[in-house]
Formats: structure tokens, sequence, C-alpha cells
């Protein structure tokens, strides 16, 4: 009786279906910032500029620091399309990325540049 | 008078049809049960374990094959759930991430885009892995549910095994020549 038990409980339990996906969200695509340069004379103080398709859907922009390999860190967030970072001290091989955030609060993805 | 009589006997014709039918329907309804679902009878075998039915009649070869396409199919439907199950817990684990997504928008957050797009994207592929490995469990299931089904039903209407030896070979004469029959019995 074990037996048929457990087919019994198999075969039940293979009725079981998996449900739909989510409904995919209804957002907009964030604009990417284009033409990002990093520029800099002393290699502690970086001037950072970019531009930007349709600005009226941003809400602000988050520019990050990158070391090498690494994942980028934020440094901070703006409403302008320039900003200047002071890393303090000079640091070889670090690159800058900057993204838009919409103000459905979705950012967009990072584009990434380093000092020419 | 006449039509009355005639009555009467149609009225005993089936009084007597009545008086056999229903011992019979009894009988029937009785003995059938008894027989079939017996504790030690070969259909209660098969019912528990496919096959053993058939090697409480005698019949091995059958046994055997029933008894291993139950092992198969039953095999098959286990590592195809098993399969099913992981796809379906990881579909469950990216919904519940780009739910929390929707919830975090909606308390004010910030979600990446390429996290939004990268979700949904695997979120899509391991509902199509669990469409595909549906099928599969529905192909075993289906397979064991078959080979189930024919193993009882072959046990109900296959007598047992009698002992006498198979007419296994035999040879006919005809004016159209001569004519050699095997015949295989499993």
């Amino acid at each position: 009786m074990k037996k048929l038990f457990v087919t019994i409980v198999l075969v039940l339990v293979a009725c079981a279906q998996h449900d739909d996906i989510l409904p995919q969200l209804d957002v907009a695509e964030p604009p990417i910032p284009r033409n990002f340069l990093v520029e800099t004379t002393d290699q502690i103080t970086y001037h950072l500029s970019w531009e930007i398709d349709d600005p009226s859907i941003v809400k602000e922009y988050r520019v990050y620091s990158q070391f090498g390999t690494s994942s980028p860190v934020l440094e901070g967030t703006t409403d302008t399309t320039a900003v200047e970072v002071n890393t303090q001290i000079p640091i070889p091989g670090v690159s800058f990325c900057v993204s838009t955030v919409t103000v459905e609060n979705v950012e967009s993805r990072l584009t990434c540049a380093s000092a020419e | 008078m006449h039509i009355r009589r005639e009555s009467n006997r149609e009225s005993n014709k089936s009084n007597v049809r009545r008086a056999w039918f229903r011992p019979a329907a009894l009988a029937v309804l009785l003995l059938f049960p008894t027989h079939a679902f017996a504790v030690d009878s070969a259909f209660v075998r098969s019912l528990l374990v496919p096959g053993t039915g058939q090697a409480h009649q005698g019949h091995y070869t059958r046994s055997a094959v029933f008894a291993g396409a139950a092992v198969l199919s039953g095999f098959g439907l286990l590592l195809a759930q098993v399969h099913y199950n992981e796809a379906v817990d990881k579909l469950d684990e990216q919904k519940r991430i780009y739910a929390s997504y929707e919830e975090t928008l909606s308390e004010g957050g910030v979600v990446s885009i390429v996290d939004l797009e990268t979700t949904y994207q695997e979120m899509q592929a391991t509902h199509e892995s669990a469409d595909e490995r549906l099928v599969w469990r529905h192909a075993f299931l289906i397979g064991f549910a078959a080979t189930y089904a024919a193993n009882l039903i072959d046990v109900l209407i296959s007598k047992p095994y009698d002992g006498e030896p198979d007419q296994r070979l035999s040879v006919e004469m005809s004016p159209a020549g001569l004519r050699v029959t095997k015949t295989f019995r499993f």
C-alpha cells in the first residue's frame, strides 16, 4: 500500500504547474549620456562633461569613479551636465562613469571614460 | 378472460426472468470484486507493483516488460519532476526579484534599467525552460500512467499460465507447398 500511496502522491505532485511571468514594468528607457569627456591638468582635479538628448525626463545624473576592474563607486549626483571631481591625491588609471536617472527613478546604463 | 390469461402468462415469464436475473447480477457484483480485489490476487499485486501480477500468473516475460517499463517511466518522471521543480524555483526567485524592483520604484528608490532588463530576460528564459521541462514531465507522466493502465488491463484479461507446452513450431502440408509456422508466446 505504501508504494501505491507514493505513486498517487507522485502523480498528484506531477499535476501542479507553474504560473506565468510577471508583466514587464511600463517604464521609459532612460537616455544615455553621450560625448562624455574627462579632462584633467594636474591628475587630481577632473572636469567631467556630457550631453543628453532628452533632458526633460531626466531627474538627475549619477557620477561614478572606477579603479581598474573594480565595480564603479558612486561619487555623487548632479542636476547639470558638467561637474568637477577632486580625488585629493593622484590616482593612476582612474576612470569615471555617468548615468541618468529619469523622473520614474530608472537609472540608465553607465557611460565610462578616462582622462585624456 | 383470454386477454387476462395472456397477461398472466407474460407476467409469469417476467417473474421467471427476474428470478434468475437478480441472483446472477448479485453473484457477478459479489464475485467479480472478490476475485479481482482479493488481497492475494494478481490484480492487487499489479496494482501495488506493476508486473508482479503477471509474475503471479506465470507470465514472467510480460512481468519483466511491465516492471521495466514502469521503472523506466517512473524514474524518468522523477527526474523530469526534479528538473521541473528546479526551473520553477528559479522562476519564483526571479519573479520575487522583479517584484522587489517594482516595489522599490513605487517607494521612490532608484533601479537600474540594466537590472530590470536582465532580470526580465532571465525570467522569460527560465519560463521557457520550465515550459520545456513541463512537456517532458507530461510525457513521462503519460508513459507511466499508460504503463500502469496497460499492466492492470493485461492482468485482468489474461489467464494464469497453465504450464502446458506451447505449440511453438508447426508444419502444414498443402497443394501450394509447405508452410512452417513459428509461434512466440510472451
